[in-house]
């Protein structure tokens, strides 16, 4: 047997075995001995944009932390945060752009266009290729109107990327909860449904392979990317209808216009919060991700900003209007955290302890400029006992983001990693320094 | 045959967009009445240059998902009552049977939803499928859904697939269906019909003048206004205007009502010069009527003349109107919610109708949008004039801020104006244009500038651009360039005639062939 086809066979195996029921008993096994803190099961990434307004930084005193007027709605957790203040978008110019923002944050790409994606990978995605194991999604991308009116489509409304290409989010969330659950109830409709989405499946794959044929050069890994699909497809179905929880879920009654309307956005984006929710819950994934709106967005938000589109307001608001727009946002990320923590195993520990909750927005504030954009990390583990020192503000200076997000992929024991895309300067490399509880 | 003189481009495969998906399926199924399909929920497709197409990135898991779902969907709908189901089987001979009758027309929508003819294999597959899906009590409705969905999933109809013969030199021709795709969803932005699958079929496409006389007959149909429309819509930056916002206190009557009748006004006024009038790109960027509806009369200042019917030509003030770029739409579109954006209309006119490709902002520069001066010492032009004193920023702005400021004689909607409503100074629109094309020169005032614009040859070069970016689905090339000289001599010799070029594009060498 050669090197190539041995090593064939031991990655082979090496996935059969992070596949089975097993795998966190062999990783734990497997781990260093000086491994002293738990990984989290899962994560989820928030993006929010157009960063904070200054005066949001959080103070210190008496080494207690008081989050201040925009965080305000998180107070309850503050012992579970690490609130970062000084991290530095990604980005080629002193001056942020949108798209480079939104392309760089989770990907640690520089695109040479400004009309370019990203050219690696999103950080959770990586992270999902170490723990998704035999999940029936190796991911969740969930938007909230993040895909109509102004931007939609263009790189400034994508953020998380597979090694193939962008995952655009999906805004309608009982498209969401279809996708994530399936409508076969009973056995035999399952049996039927199985069938029949054998025989299509079959013909659209000898179609798959007669298109290959027919069209140019390019077109094979394109055809690729939509063969993965197809088999991530075909065997969901089965790993779906084995999943054990309650479904709990009330739909929404919205038409197609409605969903793009600026006044369902607080509906919208509560309903994708508990959808992301339930999909860790019940183990559909364990990588999710909730975007709000996008870079250049136009959504006006009722008792927000109700006047003015939200990046116009973010440019050229007064200082209250801007305020009223972060505080918003921050609301958002505490209603997540909430719902996190209500979901309890019996044994007490909640959702948000095994949940790695990484949260950012693309620049510092509306006027891109690029520091300090917030990135806050939050959950994850049992108090103390996690990756991430929490309960803390970190202020640091000239460090991009990126490295918190590499930080983030030591959680998950992804500890070889140091950069992240072609973020690879000195204040690119490495973990964050200060923000783990076991690590300098 | 090919002339073997012609450039030959490349081909990268490209997905449907959401709009040719749903164009494709409502075609597919004329009689059922339909007016939604599930691609309205697609995420949103990709652009290049300002076109909608989806050429860049590989197909995301979600949306094999949404492939799925949408075709099981459409599927259910298509053959939900018994009535459906005629509709499918419309002309066939009942008394052949079910089967007879299911496949039948499980094998002309494949041949239509694939855009080329189906093998034995494939109509085997097709009808194994109608009888698994007839079985245990699905009967003709059961296959046909069954059917259905496995066409609707397919790569073939969810691709637009563009086969090619070798012609020697490596090089492909298309074949009949490759072109007939290619011309269908470049005149239409959907699947080829029936006729053109039939003319494809028996190698009426092989010839130039056979392709030109499909192009003619396609142009003539009503399909064609759509796509027309769209191209306009995208290469004026108008793709936002449904969402567009305008600061509800300044202008309380720019509503939704607004919107519709500002993108309704440019259509109208695109369709009735290129398919009714002289079809000219100067008569596009110059002439002084419009077909308003009544909410954009509100912004041009015109009262509806007593018996007023929206949609039928009205003349407009020659010294303060002429053509696309004095349209409400795009002057409403190219500003900020309550102010004008002098930078973005002249970003616009250079990228988009000079075609010169510009950067982004140097390292280190502040892009901070030009709002009002908060010690009122400025007029908005003084603000956007330290750009050209900016030794960093003047590379661009110097091209760009004298042909925004030539436009500052329109407010934030498009209405006319003599004095800026935040500084109340009067508006001063002599400029000096340097953009290093046929357009410089000084100029008064913004009509002398669009007429100047609208005889431009320059500006003809690039909307010969903007359409071959257009027809092909992606930004061109240095394969390209060849090509895109011919058919802009030949635009210009034509007077700038739209529906000409149009059919020069499709009757090129580059249209009629691809890279391996």
């Amino acid at each position: 047997m050669n090197t190539l086809s041995r090593r064939a066979l031991l990655s082979r195996l090496a996935r059969l075995s992070a596949a089975s029921a097993f795998a966190p008993l062999l990783d734990a096994v497997a781990a260093p001995a000086d491994r002293s803190f738990t990984p989290p099961r899962n994560l989820l990434v928030l993006y929010h944009p157009n960063g904070f307004e200054p005066g949001w930084k959080p103070t210190v005193m008496n080494g207690e932390l008081s989050l201040g007027p925009t965080l305000s709605a998180l107070e309850p957790f503050k012992s579970r945060l690490l609130v970062t203040y000084g991290l530095m978008a990604g980005i080629r110019n002193e001056v942020l752009a949108h798209s480079e923002g939104m392309t760089s944050m989770f990907t640690g790409s520089l695109i040479p266009k400004s009309d370019a994606y990203a050219t690696h990978p999103s950080f959770d995605q990586l992270i999902a290729e170490k723990i998704a194991g035999a999940s029936p999604l190796t991911s969740l991308e969930l938007g909230v109107q993040s895909q109509v009116g102004f931007g939609a489509g263009g790189n400034s409304s994508v953020m998380i990327y597979s090694r193939a290409g962008k995952l655009q989010p999906e805004d309608d969330p009982n498209a969401a909860f279809r996708r994530l659950f399936g409508q076969a109830a009973t056995p035999s409709e399952l049996a039927q449904a199985r069938a029949r989405r054998q025989s299509v499946l079959d013909l659209v794959r000898s179609d798959l392979a007669k298109v290959r044929d027919l069209a140019g050069a390019d077109a094979a890994a394109k055809l690729d990317a939509h063969a993965t699909g197809l088999r991530k497809l075909e065997t969901r179905l089965d790993e779906l209808s084995m999943l054990q929880c309650d479904r709990a879920f009330t739909p929404h009654t919205l038409n197609g216009g409605q969903l793009g309307a600026h006044e369902r956005f607080p509906q919208l984006a509560d309903l994708q919060a508990d959808l992301a929710v339930l999909a860790l819950t019940c183990g559909v994934t364990r990588v999710a991700s909730i975007q709000y709106a996008n870079s250049v967005t136009d959504r006006r938000i009722p008792g927000v900003n109700p006047n003015v589109g939200l990046h116009a307001t973010m440019h050229a608001g007064t200082r209250t209007e801007k305020a009223t727009i972060n505080r918003y946002f921050a609301g958002l990320g505490a209603a997540v955290l909430s719902k996190l923590e209500a979901v309890k195993r019996t044994d007490g520990t909640s959702l948000l302890d095994e949940t790695l909750v990484v949260w950012g927005s693309e620049m510092a504030i509306g006027n891109h400029l690029k520091d300090p954009v917030p990135f806050i990390v939050a959950g994850g583990a049992k108090p103390g006992a996690g990756y991430f020192h929490q309960g803390r503000l970190l202020e640091v200076e000239r460090q991009r983001t990126t490295r918190l997000l590499v930080s983030a992929m030591h959680a998950f024991g992804l500890s070889s990693t140091t950069v992240l895309g072609d973020l690879t300067d000195d204040s690119s490399r490495g973990p964050l320094p200060g923000a783990s509880r076991v690590a300098p | 045959m090919l002339a073997p003189s012609g450039a030959t481009v490349p081909a990268p495969l490209r997905r449907l967009t959401r709009e040719q998906y749903h164009r494709s399926v409502l075609a597919l199924f004329p009689s059922h009445g339909w007016s939604d399909t599930p691609a309205l929920r697609f995420p949103a497709d990709e652009t290049a240059g300002p076109f909608l197409t989806n050429v860049r990135q590989p197909v995301a898991p979600l949306q094999v998902d949404l492939y799925a779902t949408a075709a099981q969907d459409l599927a259910a709908r298509a053959t939900a009552t018994p009535t459906d189901v005629n509709r499918l089987v419309e002309g066939c001979n009942r008394f052949r049977g079910d089967e007879f009758c299911g496949t039948t027309a499980l094998h002309q929508l494949a041949r239509r939803a694939w855009r080329r003819a189906l093998d034995d294999g494939e109509r085997t597959a097709l009808t194994a499928l109608y009888r698994q899906g007839a079985s245990g009590g699905g009967g003709l409705a059961g296959g046909l859904a069954l059917g259905l969905e496995a066409i609707l999933s397919s790569p073939s109809f969810l691709y637009l697939v563009e086969p090619g013969e070798p012609v020697g030199n490596g090089r492909l021709r298309l074949t009949g269906f490759g072109l007939a795709t290619r011309l269908s969803f470049f005149l239409w932005n959907q699947g080829p019909d029936d006729v053109l699958l039939d003319a494809a079929e028996r190698g009426e496409l092989d010839t130039p003048d056979g392709v030109a006389a499909q192009a003619w007959r396609m142009l003539k149909d009503e399909r064609a206004t759509a796509q027309l429309g769209r191209f306009h819509l995208e290469w004026l930056g108008l793709g936002g205007l449904d969402t567009l916002e305008k600061d509800s206190r300044r202008y309380p009557f720019f509503t939704q009502a607004t919107r519709e009748a500002l993108k309704a006004e440019t259509l109208a006024f695109v369709d009735t010069v290129i398919r009714r009038s002289d079809g000219r790109l100067e008569t596009l960027l110059s002439a002084s009527f419009t077909l308003a509806q009544e909410p954009s009369l509100r912004v041009y200042g015109i009262d509806p003349p007593t018996r007023f019917t929206p949609g039928l030509p009205v003349g407009l003030d020659p010294t303060q109107r002429a053509g696309l770029l004095t349209q409400p739409a795009w002057l409403a579109a190219q500003a900020n919610p309550s102010t004008t954006s002098p930078v973005h209309r002249g970003l616009f006119v250079v990228t988009n109708l000079l075609c010169l490709p510009l950067g982004s902002p140097p390292p280190g520069v502040d892009i901070t949008p030009i709002g009002v001066d908060p010690t009122g010492q400025k007029t908005r032009r003084q603000l956007v004039e330290q750009h050209t004193s900016d030794p960093a920023c003047a590379g661009c702005h110097r091209l760009i801020d004298p042909i925004g400021l030539v436009f500052e004689r329109y407010d934030a909607v498009g209405a006319w104006r003599t004095t800026d409503l935040d500084d109340g100074q009067l508006i001063d629109t002599r400029v000096t244009v340097t953009t290093g094309s046929d357009l410089d020169g000084p100029v008064d005032d913004p009509v002398t500038l669009v007429k100047k614009i609208a005889k431009s040859p320059r500006v003809h070069d690039c909307a010969t651009r903007q359409w071959y970016r257009f027809a092909f689905g992606r930004q061109e090339t240095a394969e390209d360039e060849v090509e895109l000289e011919k058919l802009s001599a030949r635009f210009q010799a034509s007077g700038g005639n739209v529906p000409d070029l149009l059919v020069a594009l499709v009757t090129s060498d580059a249209f009629r062939t691809r890279l391996p």
